[in-house]
């Protein structure tokens, strides 16, 4: 059940993701097409704005999911087994220390300013709705980060996202 | 415990965290906002932290990223690796040590599209290290020229190390990709010299090949110059200012889409992974952004670089000897690290320090990426020879880091040149 939860919100991450990005290839190239031909398309920027915040959403649970972040390989290939096994326990218990932060932070930015109905000047796009699927992507991150580590404090094996695609594929 | 011992305590602990294999934008993050909490308050540090994540996530000028992401990432669907390459050994094949000439001009010509290093040296190495191998290159030349041909791609506009670095200390990227060029140039010109140089007293090194006729190399040509067409307008319209660096990157990405689908190179299963492949890097870069912003937050706050500052400027070191130092440090750090975490890592403590020296910032951003570059070939970490030792994995790594040794001299010559020549650098922007 829950691999299959896991699974489901990569997918949609990933949709949402590609297609935002073809969204602002699109979107920024006619807008620039338009500017030159004297064709300006107003609020092109504030639509690119809102789909970029769409696309560092998806991206950052993509990454996450998908053990992409990147580290520095120091001393973890210098170590044995038993000690990787160790410093990636911890590696992961400080990563979600950072990401429920950020979540918890944007979750208190969503309540202060809820009541002001940001706005984007000139269409008038909301804000919050951003402010809470950028939430939502750090928070399940942070779950996800979650889940990780305890399958490794309990021995389970970890079958990421990823690895089910690829043997999809 | 005053604010400026929490600031050296953070780098130490940031630099623990990164050694246990925390993720880079993890643990810069993680050390700023521990920090932030101890320097102000603990909820001063949440809002600060979830300020900065939402702030850099709906930056326009973040765009950039992604879009040049997605060209690079079409571009390699598309095969322009191998085109590069057959150009330049069409044209330099014939002479000694040509093809390993030919694998740097490629490199030259990839780096253009590729914007990273890496990149450019695992999808070169593919094409040339066996095209090298089969006329008789020796295995040091072969996968040397290679794993050093990669840096090149790092300065050559639109490089993914500029825009991290643009982004990080606020410089126009525009400026920063002018920048690039002439160092980018005569980097794979130091590259080439030295080729000559080695091969000329070692000409078993690189045995020369059939000459191609006039017509095989116009054939050659032809083939790589609709993406040539593409850079140049899009890092032409950047720098003569036509488009911001988002409409430039959009501008690339959907002209490498249009020419994939022309050549019927772009396949909807490439074309998938190369979205894929977009967003992963994409994310991993979002958070060494963010987490390199939340710990340069508390950098500042701690007012470290202040006091080094104060430091070197009381010792009266000049601007040179401040630039030594600096790339000392980075050669050492690149020892150890790669060339993302050096970056994060080291510019919410650097930059402070050079702009109140008076160094221009768009040359030290050329001097660090050229620096960073350099740790990407030198041992023990030197993450491009790996890179190239796994696709040639019949060649010793003892033997790459060999065959890396002269373009490593060529690397510290043309940095000394960078350093005592700043116009090199400068030149392009001054012109914008």
């Amino acid at each position: 059940m829950m691999e299959k939860i896991i699974r489901l919100v990569e997918a949609v991450a990933r949709n949402i993701g590609a297609f935002s990005l073809l969204a602002v290839m699109l979107l920024v190239s006619l807008s620039v097409a338009g500017r030159h031909l004297s064709i300006p398309l107003p609020g092109s920027i504030e639509i690119a704005e809102v789909l970029i915040a769409l696309i560092a959403s998806a991206s950052f649970i993509f990454a996450t999911f998908q053990d992409k972040h990147a580290i520095a390989r120091l001393l973890i290939d210098h170590v044995s087994m038993k000690t990787q096994a160790l410093l990636e326990k911890l590696a992961t218990f400080f990563s979600i220390v950072i990401c429920l932060s950020i979540s918890y932070g944007s979750m208190w930015l969503i309540i202060d300013v809820w009541d002001l109905f940001e706005e984007t000047p000139l269409l008038l796009i909301p804000i919050v709705p951003f402010r809470i699927i950028w939430f939502a992507a750090t928070f399940l991150g942070s779950l996800y980060l979650l889940r990780v580590l305890l399958h490794l404090l309990t021995g389970k094996k970890i079958t990421r996202p990823s690895a089910s695609l690829e043997a999809e594929s | 415990m005053s604010p400026e011992l929490m600031g050296y305590i953070g780098f130490f602990v940031m630099l623990a965290l990164l050694a246990i294999g925390t993720p880079i934008g993890f643990a810069l993050g993680l050390v700023g906002f521990v920090g932030l909490g101890f320097l102000i308050t603990w909820e001063a540090a949440i809002i600060k932290v979830g300020v900065i994540g939402f702030d850099i996530a709906t930056n326009y000028e973040l765009g950039v990223l992604p879009m040049f992401l997605l060209m690079a990432h079409v571009c390699f669907a598309t095969g322009a690796s191998r085109a590069f390459f057959d150009v330049a050994a069409r044209f330099w094949g014939h002479r000694r040590g040509g093809l390993a000439m030919a694998s740097v001009g490629g490199c030259a010509g990839f780096g253009a599209v590729s914007g990273s290093s890496l990149a450019t040296a695992a999808t070169m190495g593919l094409v040339a290290i066996p095209e090298m191998r089969k006329h008789n290159y020796a295995p040091a030349l072969a996968a040397g020229s290679v794993a050093a041909g990669g840096t090149v791609g790092s300065l050559i506009p639109p490089s993914g190390m500029l825009i991290v670095y643009g982004i990080l200390t606020e410089q126009s990227i525009g400026r920063l990709f002018a920048a690039g060029v002439l160092p980018g140039l005569t980097q794979a010109l130091f590259y080439l010299f030295a080729i000559v140089i080695w091969c000329g007293f070692r000409p078993q090194l690189g045995p020369a090949v059939d000459k191609s006729t006039w017509k095989e190399r116009w054939e050659a040509l032809k083939k790589t110059s609709d993406i040539t067409i593409l850079v140049i307008f899009v890092i032409g319209g950047l720098l003569l200012g036509w488009f911001t660096p988002t409409e430039s990157g959009a501008l690339g990405a959907f002209g490498a889409v249009a020419i994939g689908l022309v050549r019927g190179k772009l396949t909807l299963s490439s074309f998938k992974k190369a979205l894929v492949d977009t967003l992963q890097t994409t994310g991993m870069l979002y958070a060494i952004i963010i987490g390199a912003f939340v710990l340069s937050t508390f950098i500042a706050a701690s007012g470290v670089t202040d006091q080094v500052s104060e430091l070197i400027l009381r010792g009266d070191a000049s601007q040179l000897e401040i630039l030594i130092g600096i790339m000392i440090v980075f050669f050492f750090l690149g020892m150890f690290l790669d060339g993302m975490a050096m970056m994060a890592l080291t510019i919410p403590i650097f930059f402070p320090i050079i702009q109140n020296a008076g160094i221009h910032p768009i040359w030290f951003g050329i001097l660090l990426v050229r620096t960073i570059e350099i740790a990407m070939i030198t041992p023990p970490v030197g993450m491009n020879v790996f890179v190239i030792q796994g696709i040639a994995k019949d060649i010793s790594l003892r033997t790459i880091f060999g065959g890396v040794m002269p373009f490593l001299v060529a690397d510290i010559l043309h940095l000394a040149l960078l350093i005592g020549v700043p116009t090199l650098s400068l030149f392009l922007p001054n012109m914008m």
